[in-house]
């Protein structure tokens, strides 16, 4: 399965978790990856280049977005974001517009800034990491599915826009995936008792996630578009009462 | 280090696919022996031919006998991969709708899918492992359409129906998922529309285009793959992009 020979693919928050899988399974399948972090390349999957980017800087993301419209990529993952609960009466301004820039107008314009280059090759795929919080609810989670339900309205917009062009631009929503940061949030037996609310008593791993972003970023994929495609064991639809 | 399926990812599967003498259910079951799984596909007449290398089994969904033999089969041969593909469209006016029409229609889209499944889920849960495809349509959970009573409520249904496998299943190795085709290029399509009306379809597509067989083929190989371990109890519109966009 080398589905990428000859293609591009940039992958933002590749030194981690999801980020880091999907980066990991593009190059396994022969794609060229360049992966972003704020700082350091440690955690960075072997074969990919590293570029820095501080999307909490708007100059750090210009910059990034001009190598971008340079580097032409055919497949663009915005992966990175980040969470930070608070109840909407705890949410403060500044948390609210950081979270907002990170996971909602970054990836807006990198996809703008991709979208140029892929209409030239006649060829792009887009896949946006959204969350299973967006079409879901829970409390503190209100910021977070703010940004990601507006990044699965910009897509579907974007996929309309750029469908005669060849090019398909998706979300994927996974549930809860198995990341340090899970790890972190959810620890010792809390992660347990996490994985027993799945009705397949598990998380996902990031790897798994990856296995679907790789179909839907390969030509595998030729007519799936403007859609927000939820992996989640069953976690959003499936109820046990 | 990443393991990347083989060529054959679905070598030592048995697939089943309804209506696998034309059309997507064809096209699937091409799929599927492509993979390396064995396939039994179906068709309605006793001469059905399905793809090379596929095994052939009569089955009318209208028919009570006809579907209870074929369970048998199924209940006998224990598959690993449940396509339910085969479905009819019936469509009539509220002024003229009447229930015989109805009722064939759900018999067909709802009731047989659902013993085939029945028949199907014992041997996957020996085996710890299970893949459900239903093959919806945008009418039913995503449009409404004029004259669409009966395939919508039928496959709004099948989509149901497949949550609630996922949900018996996720605990041993089941995954039920739906596949929601827009406009595709079929035969079917060809006999239901003049080439002027198709060409006005496809323009209010955005990738101006209908979808192939092959496409819905390749998403239905990955949901049934050993590459899904995790999408369970959805259902995937595949369509251009054309239910969202207005």
């Amino acid at each position: 399965m080398r589905r990428f020979a000859g293609k591009l693919a940039v992958v933002t928050g590749a030194t981690r978790g999801i980020g880091r899988a999907i980066a990991e399974r593009l190059i396994a399948e022969g794609a060229d990856v360049v992966g972003t972090s704020t700082s350091s390349a440690d955690g960075l999957p072997e074969g990919a280049r590293h570029e820095a980017v501080r999307f909490d800087d708007p100059a750090s993301t210009a910059r990034f977005c001009e190598r971008l419209a340079a580097l032409g990529p055919h497949v663009l993952v915005n992966n990175a974001g980040i969470a930070l609960p608070q109840t909407a009466e705890e949410l403060t301004e500044e948390d609210l517009r950081r979270v907002h820039e990170i996971n909602l107008i970054v990836p807006i314009r990198l996809c703008q800034a991709a979208a140029g280059p892929m209409k030239r090759h006649g060829w792009g795929r887009i896949v946006n990491v959204t969350s299973i919080w967006g079409p879901m609810s829970r409390v503190a989670r209100g910021n977070y599915a703010s940004t990601k339900s507006g990044l699965d309205g910009f897509t579907g917009v974007l996929a309309a826009e750029l469908a005669p062009h060849g090019v398909l631009a998706n979300c994927i929503a996974p549930g809860y995936t198995e990341t340090e940061l899970i790890k972190k949030i959810f620890a010792g037996d809390k992660l347990k008792a996490l994985a027993d609310t799945v009705p397949m008593r598990r998380l996902a791993q990031p790897g798994e996630i990856a296995a679907f972003v790789a179909w839907l970023a390969s030509a595998d994929n030729g007519y799936l578009t403007g859609q927000n495609i939820l992996i989640d064991g069953g976690l959003s639809r499936l109820r046990e009462v | 280090m990443v393991d990347l399926p083989g060529e054959t990812p679905l070598a030592g599967r048995l697939a089943v696919v309804t209506g696998g003498t034309r059309g997507i259910g064809r096209g699937i079951a091409e799929r599927f022996l492509r993979d390396g799984a064995a396939v039994i596909a179906t068709g309605t007449r006793p001469d059905g031919k399905v793809p090379t290398g596929a095994r052939f089994a009569q089955l009318q969904l209208e028919s009570d006998e006809s579907v209870e033999a074929f369970c048998r089969l199924i209940e006998k041969e224990a598959p690993d991969i449940v396509v339910n593909s085969a479905g009819v469209s019936s469509p009539q006016t509220w002024d003229a709708i009447d229930v015989a029409t109805f009722r064939r229609n759900h018999q067909i889209n709802l009731v047989a899918p659902m013993l085939i499944c029945k028949a199907a889920i014992p041997g996957m849960k020996r085996r710890q492992w299970g893949r459900f495809v239903g093959i919806t349509a945008l009418s039913g959970t995503f449009i409404g359409r004029k004259t669409r009573a009966a395939i919508a409520a039928a496959k709004g249904g099948l989509d149901a129906l497949h949550a609630t496998i996922a949900a018996d299943g996720a605990q041993d190795g089941i995954l039920a998922n739906c596949v929601a085709p827009g406009f595709i290029d079929t035969d079917v399509i060809k006999e239901l529309f003049k080439p002027d009306e198709i060409a006005a379809i496809a323009a209010k597509i955005p990738m101006k285009r209908m979808g192939t067989i092959e496409e819905i083929a390749s998403l239905v190989g990955f949901l049934c793959g050993p590459e899904n371990t995790y999408i369970t109890g959805r259902q995937i519109v595949i369509d251009g992009g054309y239910t969202r966009t207005l």
